[in-house]
């Protein structure tokens, strides 16, 4: 464990600041000898000349007080207790541990073409077997991986790239991948949304079908005991065969000196790869569409499909591909204050050689943008760093490394940020993330070191 | 007339051979071609009445309602029709509405005879090859030409090679190669980088430039012995070089040096090397892309010409903006300033569309119709001969229908040295 | 020669409020220009103020909880586009406006509700809102229609793959040309917006019929044949039917594909396409045209001008390059080759031209003047042919729209027609006019001074124009 007065001489203001705190809290730092627990739960502290929380804030110093692999403060100082364990993280900067929102590393490549929104990129998964090692050492404690293929293959998986078992799956069904940037593709969402409305539709019909015998038989039921008369089987049997394939049970007579049981409505067997349109089309609770763009054109061709729909969810974006035209729709995203996922790269407009932030500009338009790595995937904070000097403000810069690629992911609730309640998922970079030279030293799960570079 | 550069040159055998072979193909063609279109150098005077005349002289007359007047192939008088006495005798054009127009000068065509002969790719540096040996006259590339109101063309090789070999300029007339050469060797066609790049399995600027310039140095040391032989300066006569002996016009600027070069960075070097440091007379042909931020440089050298073409307009990939090639040269100060075809790559007849593009792009209509009459001339250094319509230059002109850029006017009559070589009214081709 | 344009600001426009239209009361038509407008005039505006009451009562019903949005969901899409457009009011003033299918008038304006022109008048009351271009000393035409193109909407179906931010369709914009031909349709050129951008679709079949396939030329008379002998049969059991009520209707299932799209032909519901040059080429076309009664165009016709006649007496459209160059063959003992007075040959013989360049696309290679920039030069060479002015507007316009079946819609400047129009600093005809403004479907998809590509070319009509400055990078490094 490292002891302060090794970081005494670098930082003596650091020093100044985390014995002030150390004072006031009655706590001598680095004082404590074993583990302290609150109710039986670990407590990690970690210290640092500058923590990056994700959500606009800067401490520096920085102290994060982490109980049972929860965080439970963050700050420019922080109460503890004497047993905890303390991680001086010196000179380095702390931040939250970076979300990989779209990746099939280690995942084999295939094509699976047309409407399969039932299908989930977690059932390819093995977690026991597979090497996450190269996204943990960049930095990574959580990556969506996506389904292979074009159209609209399936649902992105949420997992852990190490910590614990049982902390391993944070999503089996993320956001439904959709590839907007075809022909074939934004069919697929049209034929989507055309057999969701025609299923639900299915059902609806067939509830009412239902409650319409059941409203029969209730009227049946109550003509019984004024004229008991001998069972006529034969006549609700037709109203049985009626409820169609599924054959429900609600149509059975009850059985003689039975009391009827209250019958539930059973719906016809619809196709689940329209299942999540048909809850998009009926308001119910559906996964966030993310679709995928390859020129700012396909945002025009998706809007006409989507336009139409009533899409109570999350739709947001993917915009791949080199093009650099997307300040044309920039103010088209910006307008609906659209989540966008996009390489950290300088593009150049099609057709020219003039070079374009496309990320600042969308997020001047008003949008929020998640960066996905491209490339080495050590190179991600060089690249953000050039957008960065060439017009990205540090804020967006920050909440596109931490919080947003989080609430693409669907994990926001846990990670992306270093706040009250959050995991505790950290990494420790030799200096300011957007310098331009920063490199990952620590990887932290849940509070745990999981992975520590060699000095 | 194939003009003898220096007359005082003794010939080789190989050259007076070739000579020969000229003088007489001329005979031997003329005797199977009819009589030609109705001339006027039997001293007989053509007058042409006409609506306007566009002179390009120094003064830039237009003269409205006009007589010119035509004897022995030469203009012998201009002016209004009033104040122009038709004399007894004298063949009458009456073309009240045309516009005459000085004829069209282009200084890149590579339609003198077949494509094959084109590009003879045999060293990276071919000076002793001519353009003058692929010339059909009867082509139907020279009869288009005349119908787009051109009557004089540089014809040269290609660009395949660094030195392709000389270029000749001719009139569209003839009905024989004799009649048609006014001067061969017309040019040397030096290609800088672009094409020649690919020559074999492919060569450097670097190489390509020690090539040319190492041909070069060698002419002009050798132009330079016989100079003071001479003059008397030096008594030591030096050997006879047959190769060389043909690039002796350059040094005298009695011949340009025409140059396939393009690009900034390239169009820098050509000025650089073959205006300033050889001293030849440079016309930068092609000049395209973004060449037209070199014109400070080009100004300063003093004798080097642009003729900008075949492209018209340069995407800047930096700006997305459509440049207008010829458009960005004058801003950038340059007057003599013209156009080409690279015949075929346009039709030799769209000559005058070329200077039209030359405006859509951002130019002006009276500078760009300059640019392919006196300019031209003045680019081949014939302009005492031809490219305006003055007293005593040669009677070569076109009467349009109307301002002749607009691709709605047609050239009604090519007169070349002071025949009808081109009528539409017999014959209509473009 | 040249116009030298008065002093043209556009006015300031803000975007047109939505039901602000109706509420500035009844718009005065003024008396008529050309023989229908003040009719369908007023009927559109009658029709103005019945929808202006009840549209956008309220939001639309996916917008009800767009309130509760977090900042990183999108809770609706964005616009009925339908609503808007009919509200868009867009109005054109103080130009020479060259209707094609009318007179020239002068000073009028033109103002366009939604995609559609509503009214051309003198004095016409333009509704507060209204997006307003004063076009004094301009020229408007109707858009120019490329009767085929290349690279200028996606692959089919157009509508569904368009790049809207193509630097070909706004090139294409900047020469005039607002709706090409492609593939089978004809489609608006879409840039910046995709919406309403389908003409018509299904306008042309092709067929090959040339001199050099006796084997495929069989093949296709054998197929008309059975579908003519087909229809006989067809219309004998109609008559049958009367007195034999149980007749058996000719099977038709085989009828499919090709053989479908022949019946078209032969019932006159399509129009048939012919690749053709040579006379004798045309000969088979016409021939074949002649015996089955169907209705054609020919792409190419390079030596039309031999066989003119024949064209016109099987009433042969023509799609010409009037530039062609075919070079006369001497050895041949008749005329052949190409002929620069082509076009006005046979627009002369009565056979319908439309004019097209020799590439269809949008060239930025450099070298200028034969790609759909030009194409209103390309008409321009068919007048040195010897077509009026008037006749080569026509064969890029209202004819080009004739040939594809297109007329109703796009083509001349008329009350009820598409909103496409030019409005241009001097004659299109002229080499040296640009589009200042390009409408399609009554939106300003192209504004030479906005758009960049040639606002430094004779800005405000200057010719002297400073050049333009060089700017290097411009996106990057941007103040924000």
């Amino acid at each position: 464990m490292p002891t302060p007065p090794s970081t005494l001489t670098r930082a003596p203001a650091l020093v100044a600041v985390a014995l002030l705190a150390a004072l006031l809290c009655g706590w001598p730092v680095g004082a404590a000898t074993g583990a302290a627990m609150v109710d039986d739960e670990p407590i990690v502290v970690v210290r640092a000349a500058r923590v990056i929380t994700g959500t606009g804030e800067e401490h520096a110093p920085g102290v994060v007080v982490i109980i049972g692999g929860r965080i439970r403060s963050v700050g420019s100082s922080a109460e503890y207790p004497p047993g905890a364990t303390v991680i001086d993280a010196g000179d380095a900067v702390v931040m939250p541990a970076l979300v990989h929102l779209r990746t099939r590393q280690g995942l084999s490549e295939y094509r699976r073409t047309g409407l399969r929104a039932d299908r989930r990129a977690f059932d390819e998964l093995v977690l026991d077997e597979h090497d996450f090692g190269g996204l943990l050492r960049a930095g990574y404690t959580a990556a969506a991986y996506i389904p292979a293929g074009t159209d609209i293959p399936g649902h992105a998986a949420v997992v852990r790239t190490a910590g614990p078992a049982s902390a391993r799956v944070l999503r089996e069904s993320s956001y439904l991948r959709i590839v907007g940037s075809s022909l074939s593709g934004r069919r697929a969402i049209r034929e989507g949304f055309d057999k969701g409305k025609a299923e639900n539709e299915k059902i609806r019909k067939a509830r009412e079908e239902w409650e319409k015998k059941q409203a029969e038989a209730k009227k049946a039921e109550e003509a019984k005991p004024e004229t008991p008369a001998p069972p006529r089987p034969e006549a609700p049997r037709p109203s049985a065969r009626g409820g169609g394939g599924a054959a429900p049970p609600e149509g059975e007579p009850a059985k003689e000196g039975e009391a009827p049981k209250p019958a539930e409505f059973t719906p016809p067997r619809t196709d689940p790869a329209a299942q999540p349109f048909m809850d998009l089309l009926d308001g119910r609770d559906a996964p966030v569409l993310a679709i995928e763009l390859a020129r700012a054109s396909d945002l025009l061709h998706v809007d006409t499909i989507i336009a139409r729909q009533p899409i109570r969810s999350r739709v947001q974006w993917f915009l791949d591909g080199n093009g650099g035209d997307w300040f044309e729709v920039a103010s088209r995203l910006g307008e609906r204050k659209a989540l966008v996922a996009m390489a950290p790269t300088i593009r150049t407009v099609p057709t020219t050689a003039i070079r374009t932030n496309s990320a600042a500009e969308l997020v001047q338009a008003g949008c929020e943008v998640a960066f996905v790595p491209t490339g080495r995937l050590s190179s991600l904070f060089a690249r953000v760093a050039d957008l960065v000097r060439s017009g990205l403000s540090r804020e967006a810069a920050l909440r596109a490394l931490t919080i947003n690629p989080a609430i693409y992911a669907g994990v926001d609730d846990r990670l992306g940020a270093i706040a009250e309640g959050r995991d505790g998922d950290l990494i420790f970079l030799t200096s300011d993330p957007l310098d331009g030279l920063a490199k990952v030293t620590r990887v932290m799960i849940l509070g745990e070191t999981v992975f520590e570079e060699k000095p | 007339m194939t003009r003898p550069m220096h007359p005082t040159s003794p010939m080789g055998t190989m050259a007076r051979a070739i000579a020969m072979a000229m003088a007489l193909l001329p005979v031997v063609l003329s005797a199977a071609v009819p009589a030609h279109a109705q001339g006027s150098d039997d001293g007989t005077t053509i007058a042409f009445r006409v609506g306007k005349v566009i002179t390009m002289d120094d003064e830039e007359r237009v003269i409205n309602n006009a007589v010119v007047l035509v004897q022995n192939g030469r203009i012998t008088q201009v002016g209004r029709a009033r104040a122009v006495e038709i004399p007894a005798g004298s063949r009458v054009i009456e073309q009240p509405q045309a516009w005459l127009v000085p004829g069209l000068v282009e200084l890149h065509n590579h339609t003198a005879g077949a494509l094959g002969d084109l590009n003879d790719l045999v060293y990276l540096a071919n000076p002793g090859l001519r353009s003058l040996e692929t010339v059909v006259p009867e082509s139907p590339n020279v009869k288009r030409a005349r119908a787009g109101g051109v009557t004089t063309a540089l014809l040269i090789p290609g660009s395949g090679t660094n030195i392709t070999g000389f270029g000749t300029i001719v009139k569209f007339s003839g009905p024989t190669v004799d009649d048609m050469v006014v001067q061969s060797p017309g040019s040397l066609k030096v290609a800088q980088a672009g094409n020649p790049e690919r020559y074999w399995f492919g060569v450097g600027r670097t190489m390509m430039n020690y090539n040319t310039r190492r041909t070069l140095e060698g002419a002009k040391a050798y132009h330079d012995a016989w100079v003071r032989f001479e003059s008397g300066e030096s008594a030591e006569r030096p050997r006879f070089n047959p190769i060389y002996e043909d690039f002796r016009g350059l040094f005298t600027w009695d011949m340009i040096a025409s140059v396939h070069t393009q690009q900034y960075q390239v169009v820098m070097t050509t000025v650089d090397m073959l205006a300033n440091r050889l001293g030849l007379f440079t016309v930068l042909d092609h000049s395209t892309f973004d060449a037209w931020k070199t014109a400070p440089l080009v100004l300063e050298a003093g004798h080097v010409m642009t003729i900008c073409g075949p492209r018209a307009f340069y995407l800047d990939p930096t700006q997305r903006r459509f440049n207008g090639i010829a458009a960005r040269w004058w801003q950038g100060g340059l007057r003599d300033l013209g156009i080409n075809t690279d015949a075929p790559v346009i039709p030799q007849e769209e000559l005058s569309y070329q200077a039209a593009m030359g405006v859509y792009y951002g130019w002006k209509p009276y500078e760009a119709l300059k640019g392919i009459t006196r300019i031209g001339a003045r680019a081949l250094r014939i302009e005492s001969r031809v490219g305006s319509i003055e007293v005593g230059k040669d009677a070569d002109f076109g009467l349009w229908t109307g301002d002749p850029i607009d691709p709605r006017s047609q050239c009604l009559m090519t007169v070349i040295d002071g025949r009808v070589h081109y009528d539409a009214a017999v014959q209509r081709v473009f | 020669m040249i116009m030298r344009d008065a002093e043209v600001r556009r006015a300031p426009s803000p975007t047109v409020p939505s039901a602000r239209a109706g509420a500035t009361g009844p718009i005065r038509v003024m008396p008529a220009i050309g023989g229908r407008h003040p009719m369908a005039a007023l009927l559109l505006l009658c029709a103005v103020m019945l929808t202006c009451g009840a549209g956008r009562a309220g939001a639309a019903p996916w917008q009800d909880d767009a309130g509760a949005a977090p900042p990183a969901t999108e809770e609706a899409a964005p616009t009925a586009a339908a609503d808007d457009a009919a509200e868009r009011w867009l109005a054109i003033r103080g130009g020479t406006v060259h209707t094609v299918s009318g007179p020239v008038l002068r000073d009028v304006t033109i103002l366009c509700r939604g995609t559609r022109i509503a009214a051309i008048g003198r004095g016409l009351e333009i509704p507060e809102g209204a997006e307003v271009i004063d076009a004094t000393g301009h020229r408007v035409y109707p858009g120019l229609v490329a009767v085929r193109s290349s690279g200028l909407v996606g692959a089919d179906p157009p509508e569904e793959t368009t790049d809207a931010f193509s630097l070909a369709a706004v090139t294409a914009l900047a020469g005039g040309v607002t709706t090409v031909f492609s593939g089978s349709g004809a489609y608006k050129v879409a840039y910046r917006s995709i919406d309403d951008m389908v003409v018509r679709k299904d306008l042309h079949v092709p067929l090959a019929y040339g001199t050099r396939d006796p084997q495929g030329r069989r093949r296709l008379r054998e197929n008309f044949d059975r579908l003519r002998r087909h229809q006989q049969e067809v219309e004998a059991w109609e008559r049958r039917r009367r007195d034999e009520p149980d007749a058996k209707k000719p099977d038709e299932a085989w009828i499919r594909g090709d053989l479908a799209r022949y019946r078209a032909l032969l019932r006159g519901e399509a129009v048939a396409v012919f690749t053709a040059d040579r006379v004798h080429d045309l000969l088979q076309v016409v021939d074949f045209v002649e015996q089955y009664g169907i209705r054609a165009v020919v792409v190419g016709a390079t030596e039309g001008w031999i066989v003119a006649p024949e064209l016109s007496r099987a009433r042969v459209g023509v799609i010409v390059t009037p530039r062609a160059r075919q070079d006369a063959d001497d050895r041949l003992n008749r005329e052949n080759g190409s002929n620069i007075e082509n076009a006005a040959i046979l627009h002369r013989t009565g056979v319908p031209v439309a004019i097209i360049p020799s590439q269809t696309g949008v060239s930025f290679g450099g070298l200028g003047g034969r790609d759909l920039l030009h194409l209103r030069l390309e008409a321009a060479f068919g007048v040195r042919g010897g077509l009026s002015n008037d006749a080569a507007l026509r064969a890029i316009t209202l004819d080009a729209a004739r040939i594809l079946g297109i007329e109703d819609r796009v083509g001349s400047i008329e009350v009820g027609k598409d909103a496409d129009l030019i409005v241009a600093d001097g004659d299109i005809l002229h080499y040296a006019t640009h589009a200042r403004w390009t409408i399609v479907n009554g939106r300003v998809a192209y504004d030479k001074q906005a758009e960049g590509i040639f606002d430094h070319i004779r800005p405000d009509g200057d010719w002297d124009a400073p050049p333009p400055a060089d700017h290097w990078p411009r996106r990057l490094g941007m103040p924000w």
